[in-house]
């Protein structure tokens, strides 16, 4: 094995001069054994579940890949993963959107800025719980914004949201992106404070506008946490469960329903934790699959 | 910071900054708001001002959640596990960033899968475990299993942070006769600053509102976290919004503070780390 | 360097300043739900038996709770030391730590489905030899009692029953000269009347409890097709595919949809919850609620400027030849550990809860007859003066009506997990129209069939 430093993008590899084969592995023990004790292990205990038809207590039953065909089969596991690939195509853009505005717009000022990025930041310090209460409070059918608004002679947003099945997981993906854009404005200004002065210094002196700014010295210079971002986004939004459970537990009729939501009914509801483990290890298999493009970017070059 | 412009081209920006205040706050005033009312007033007139502000909403909330209890619980579950996130996410960042090593990205990949596992996949057979290790109803038990959610996405937040700060840094340090230990210490971690600071904000706030594993992990109601203090105002059918409000703000004035008081030092770590613009 | 020594040490003296602040307070804390702590260590010589039960209990009320069940119990007992833990998320959490061998001494547990799993994988001591001992099987109402009888023996006693009734706002029915409907006919002219004077019909909704479908599907199976078929159908005799199912559930849908009898639509069902459906009826913008009688306690709530704004009455009959009844529900049951030290001390805090019928009825009217209402034969002169006229009136009923046959099953009790689940989620596909009555229907049977044959099925009463 051998070891080399890696060098930032913008510089040459120089070979150091001592070399250890163990000495990344060194620094890496201590994730690795936490990981392997918290997380593989029973992890790994907990795949062969996916290969009976365990209830959740008591002797299984090994029953083959018959979890498999059925969740092939089932028309609502098919509807999920819709729902969770609508999900992540929302949150690639809509709070990474934001974020950049906001944290732009945010590296453009000193005065308040420390004020905004404190006051973007606070719904992300809530619990869901209490977001979600809040927000259906909001939308509530009868002493929420919407009735209220409609007395007023504007009825227009007098809509229930949760409650239709056209609207409930775009209302649901709205709420949580309320509470999670300003995380994104504060990942995004930490990067951008760490780019080189000088790069801008020296895009201006070309007569850069703001704009060719943005585009050729910010996004290029906080890349490896805007991709990071991306790639957490990908993999959270297969995961996602906390707010839909609280808002919609996946209805109506189904049609804010995600992997995460269905394991969750099929494991406490129909008493089903086999079953539930075949839906799960399906979650871990659509992030191991970003991931593996994220690997294959980093192949081609990328510093991510 | 990086470039200024005059005060007058910063309007527009202003504005748009507003607005997108507006849109986080508005909610938040309502439940600040909603605090200081009973739960019948909150669905009477849930937008407006309060008809008489009831204080004694925090002092109830504080009491029938047994928030001194909890808060002294979740301190030490938060600051426990940032501590220990900070330490092992640090060394395996440095190791990811500055090493060039065969089997890197395999095990990149093995910890992004790692994080990639739904909490429903081990949490039965992981309460075994701790179950037989004597862990179950132990503080130091659950800031073990926090460490271990949370290391992985530590570890590649300051990677990214690691690999943009320039290599000039270490290598005059190492050119002084610095081993790789002194070189984390002393030139990477002052200037990975903002990195750490963000992984303290997101691990402790993670911490401070789990409520999964504290919940199933800690059973004894001696032990138990702030975020079982939220549930305690709720029957099976409803909750006391009231009650629920205040007890929100309390559990969220802490972290904002954390947020403030880290936020002076995030810019002033800026200012004195040589990377300010 | 100085940077990061100085913002850990912040960081420190923040923590340090918190902890300090709220440590100081700490050791005068109430702690309600376990008043034990303290003295069990100072007395070696006591038994122990600890109880987790639902967290998502008032702290006032679970205050009360303490004093006067554990309070009770443990001066009745000075060997013993009974501590009452209320858990949130109980469930998930008891299945998890009982199978780990640990837990508590009285297994509490959502209902006899649940109570089967834990019997099938040993994890609860059979209690025929208590019951003899202390006559249980004289104290509890019959069908209860069989419903914590698996295979012959009985391992668990139900703790809370519960039945579907129709409340409704009695200044409502007084203006528009209404009387509470008894069958299909006069409930929808009821309805329509409501709806005529821009009232909702029904105030109910799904919002954060998604299985309250089932309440409206445990009310149209029992009160269209009948409490019999209902009845042949769970022991196998009969088909779910049956037409009889099919129309309540036709029937049902037709109520959601064209007819908006529930919250106005569909939508608003889907957008109504607790709070709002409550204070929709107290407010006299609709007439009637479908609610189980855990809603007593919503509606003494909801109804405290207007005490006497309510009343409540049996459903009406919906289909053909049938009769009003109540539907049978077991909220939780209570079992011994298998891994409990002292089952003998835990039947003793068993015993207490059912023998004696004024001190359950003063304990239930903590939850104002919401929770710990034991399915025991109670008479009028067991209750407390206090307790709600009206809610005396449904216990005393209750005991009369089903002694009389007149009972109907609710899901939650009798089917088998997975069919329940099926039940409640699909049937939004069947209001949505994604998905046919027929189709339905079929797999609910073929999810009946899997459970019968996995044993899964909870006892049924024999009628």
């Amino acid at each position: 094995m051998a070891v080399t430093p890696v060098s930032g993008l913008r510089r040459p590899a120089q070979p150091r001069r001592r070399r250890f084969p163990w000495r990344p592995w060194l620094f890496l023990a201590p994730l690795l054994l936490l990981n392997l004790v918290v997380i593989v292990t029973p992890s790994l205990l907990s795949i062969r579940y996916a290969f009976t038809d365990w209830t959740g207590i008591g002797a299984a039953q090994y029953v083959g890949l018959a979890n498999f065909q059925e969740m092939f089969g089932d028309r609502v596991f098919y509807r999920a993963i819709g729902n969770n690939v609508r999900w992540t195509v929302l949150f690639l853009i809509a709070p990474v959107l934001m974020g950049l505005l906001g944290a732009y717009l945010l590296s453009t000022i000193r005065r308040g800025q420390m004020l905004f990025r404190t006051l973007y930041f606070i719904p992300y310090v809530i619990a869901s719980v209490v977001n979600a209460y809040i927000w259906k409070l909001i939308l509530n059918p009868v002493f929420g914004i919407g009735p209220w608004l409609a007395e007023r002679g504007i009825p227009w947003l007098d809509i229930r949201f949760f409650g239709r099945s056209d609207t409930s997981l775009y209302a649901v993906a709205f709420v949580d992106n309320w509470h999670f854009w300003g995380f994104l404005v504060v990942l995004y200004l930490a990067a951008m404070h760490a780019v080189d002065a000088e790069l801008y210094e020296a895009a201006r002196i070309e007569g850069a506008n703001p704009w060719h700014e943005f585009w050729h010295v910010t996004l290029p210079g906080i890349r490896p946490t805007l991709v990071f971002t991306l790639l957490m986004i990908m993999i959270w939004s297969f995961l996602v469960f906390d707010y839909i459970y609280l808002l919609t537990n996946g209805g109506p009729a189904q049609s804010s329903e995600v992997l995460g939501t269905l394991t969750y009914s099929t494991a406490f509801y129909s008493l089903r934790v086999g079953y539930a483990t075949a839906i799960a290890l399906t979650m871990t298999f659509f992030s191991a699959l970003f991931i593996s493009m994220f690997v294959v970017l980093r192949r081609l070059g990328w510093e991510v | 910071m990086f470039r200024r412009r005059r005060t007058a081209s910063l309007i527009p920006n202003y504005i748009l900054l507003g607005g997108l205040a507006i849109f986080s706050v508005i909610p938040i005033v309502l439940l600040v708001l909603n605090s200081l009312k009973t739960t019948v007033e909150i669905q009477e007139n849930p937008f407006g001002l309060p008809t008489a502000a009831r204080l004694s909403n925090y002092v109830d909330a504080w009491v029938q959640g047994q928030f001194s209890t909890t808060i002294s619980n979740t301190l030490f579950l938060t600051s426990g596990t940032i501590f220990l996130v900070v330490v092992v996410g640090g060394l395996a960042a440095f190791a990811l960033a500055r090493f060039r090593f065969s089997g890197a990205n395999a095990l990149s990949f093995y910890l992004l899968v790692g994080t990639s596992v739904p909490a429903l996949l081990f949490i039965v057979p992981l309460y075994f475990m701790w179950a037989q290790l004597d862990l179950i109803n132990s503080l130091p038990g659950l800031i073990i299993v926090y460490a271990a959610l949370y290391s992985p996405f530590a570890t590649y937040l300051l990677r990214s942070f690691l690999v943009s700060i320039p290599m000039d840094f270490e290598e005059a340090a190492r050119i002084d006769g610095a081993n790789d230990l002194q070189v984390l210490t002393r030139v990477i971690l002052p200037l990975a600053w903002p990195g750490f600071l963000t992984v303290v904000l997101v691990v402790g706030l993670g911490v401070w509102n789990e409520f999964l594993f504290a919940n199933t992990f800690l059973q004894d109601p001696a032990l138990k976290p702030i975020s079982t203090s939220l549930l305690a105002f709720q029957t099976r059918y409803q909750r006391d919004w009231g009650l629920t409000s205040a007890a929100s703000v309390m559990m969220i004035l802490p972290v904002l503070l954390l947020f403030l008081s880290l936020q002076r030092q995030f810019i002033e770590g800026l200012a004195r780390g040589g990377l300010k613009g | 360097m100085g940077i990061w020594k100085d913002g850990l040490a912040r960081l420190c003296t923040l923590m340090v300043a918190l902890s300090l602040a709220v440590g100081c307070a700490a050791p005068a804390a109430v702690q309600p739900g376990q008043p034990a702590a303290e003295e069990a260590a100072g007395d070696g010589e006591k038994t122990k038996v600890v109880w987790w039960t639902e967290g998502d209990i008032e702290p006032a009320l679970q205050e009360a709770f303490v004093e006067q069940f554990v309070g009770t119990f443990n001066a009745a007992n000075p060997d013993i030391e009974l501590e009452v833990v209320f858990q949130q998320n109980l469930n998930d959490l008891l299945r998890t730590a009982i199978q780990a061998g640990e837990g508590p001494d009285i297994v509490q547990t959502p209902g006899p489905g649940f109570l089967l799993e834990y019997q099938q994988a040993g994890l609860v001591l059979p209690l025929n030899e208590f019951s003899t001992q202390y006559g249980w099987k004289e104290e509890i109402l019959p069908w209860a009692y069989a419903s914590g009888t698996l295979g012959g023996d009985l391992y668990g006693l139900p703790l809370t029953f519960e039945s579907m009734v129709m409340l409704y706002n009695t200044q409502v029915f007084a203006e528009l000269g209404l009387t509470p409907p008894t069958n299909r006919a006069e409930f929808d002219a009821v309805a329509q009347a409501l709806k005529d004077a821009g009232l909702l019909a029904i105030s109910y909704g799904n919002v954060g409890w998604q299985p309250t479908n089932e309440h409206l599907l445990g009310i149209y199976l029992n009160a269209y097709a009948g409490s019999d078929a209902v009845y042949e159908a769970l022991t196998g005799q009969r088909s779910w595919e049956d037409e009889v199912f099919a129309g309540a559930i036709e029937m049902l849908r037709e109520d959601m949809t064209t007819q908006g009898y529930f919250a106005g639509s569909l939508e608003d069902y889907y957008s109504f919850d607790w709070q709002t459906f409550f204070s929709t009826l107290a407010s006299g913008k609709a007439g009637m609620m479908t609610i189980g009688t855990w809603g007593f306690r919503g509606a003494t709530e909801y109804f405290a400027d207007n005490p006497e704004g309510w009343d409540w009455a049996l459903l009406p009959a919906l289909g053909e030849g049938v009769e009003q009844g109540f539907d049978l529900a077991v909220g939780s049951t209570v079992s011994i550990n298998t891994a409990s030290k002292n089952p003998e001390a835990a039947a003793k805090v068993l015993d207490f809860i059912y023998n004696d019928p004024q001190r359950a009825a003063s304990i239930a009217q903590i939850f104002s007859f919401g929770e710990f209402v034991v399915p025991i034969q109670f008479s009028a002169d067991d209750f407390p003066s206090e307790a709600d006229p009206r809610v005396v009136r449904f216990l005393t009923e209750f005991s009369q009506v089903t002694g009389e046959g007149r009972y109907g099953y609710t899901t939650w009790t009798f089917w088998p997990a997975e069919a329940e689940t099926q039940l409640w989620k699909d049937v939004e596909l069947v209001w949505s129209g994604e998905l046919t009555t027929a189709e339905y229907l079929a797999s609910h049977q073929a999810l009946w069939e899997k459970a019968r044959a996995d044993g899964a099925v909870p006892p049924i009463p024999e009628r």
